[in-house]
């Protein structure tokens, strides 16, 4: 298991928004003990995702439904995280990370006869960079719920060291091994 | 006094890091105060620091039970457009 008290971590939007939804006990009891000791860190580009998210379902719900999305967002806003800022560290970093891994490696998200714009794919990737930048710089654990992107990300740090010196490994933990043995 | 105590303080004793007992010495002749007011205030400030830690601890946890009760009623398509995912293209039936 992952200890809970040891350190702050990083979550990126995406193990955010599982911790939020998940049913299990343990995870939960794990969570609140990680709460008690310290803040939840996220990227000032999580609160971006958020905020955009918030803003498209505003656009997409009926008149009578944004009262509850907005107040929604505003449960958000109000919830007392700790935000990390992209300074000049973080921009340096993503620079090189996007500049190494100009292309996701996960393809287009598709659900039944809609999928992402390629647009919208190269936006989510550059996100994930700025994180994973934003995880490094802080020396900061980084718990994800997307595998396949930041471990590329972590690769691409852990065999360029010359362009990421006296920084890394980019230490990830997956959102469902919190509480695994 | 009854158990050793007087005016709601106790005699002790302690064993302190020197460096830290002569910079309290220091402090206290400076001030003109016992040491013993330097040391009980350093460790006030330690206790109400770690109340203050605990306070703040449970007050994130409330907070962070609310934003999870508020968002209990999204379906997975709007948690997708939290997560930053837009499906917004239709897709080809050939490709």
């Amino acid at each position: 298991m992952i200890d809970p008290a040891l350190v702050p971590y990083l979550f990126d939007t995406s193990a955010q928004s599982w911790l939020q939804r998940t049913t299990d006990a343990a995870v939960r009891s794990w969570l609140a003990t990680y709460l008690e000791r310290h803040p939840l860190c996220v990227s000032a580009i999580t609160v971006l995702e958020r905020v955009r998210g918030y803003a498209l379902l505003l656009q997409q719900a009926a008149p009578e439904r944004q009262g509850h999305i907005a107040m929604k967002r505003q449960v958000y806003l109000d919830s007392p995280a700790k935000v990390w800022p992209v300074d000049s560290g973080v921009a340096l970093l993503a620079g090189e990370l996007a500049a190494l891994l100009p292309q996701p490696p996960a393809p287009l998200k598709r659900s039944h006869r809609i999928a992402e714009s390629r647009q919208d794919w190269l936006f989510r990737w550059r996100c994930d960079i700025l994180i994973a930048a934003t995880a490094l710089a802080a020396a900061m654990p980084l718990i994800h719920h997307n595998p396949r992107d930041f471990e590329t990300i972590r690769m691409a740090i852990e065999t360029s060291p010359a362009r990421f010196p006296t920084l890394g490994p980019l230490n990830l933990v997956s959102v469902l091994r919190l509480t695994q043995p | 006094m009854r158990n050793g105590t007087k005016n709601g303080t106790r005699r002790t004793t302690l064993t302190l890091p020197i460096k830290a007992l002569t910079a309290a010495e220091r402090i206290a002749e400076k001030r003109r105060v016992s040491l013993s007011v330097v040391v009980s205030e350093a460790l006030e400030k330690t206790l109400h620091a770690e109340a203050e830690a605990k306070r703040e601890g449970e007050r994130r946890v409330k907070a962070w039970e609310a934003l999870r009760q508020s968002h209990s009623d999204l379906t997975d398509e709007q948690w997708m457009l939290l997560d930053g995912i837009i499906l917004s293209e239709p897709v080809d039936e050939e490709s």
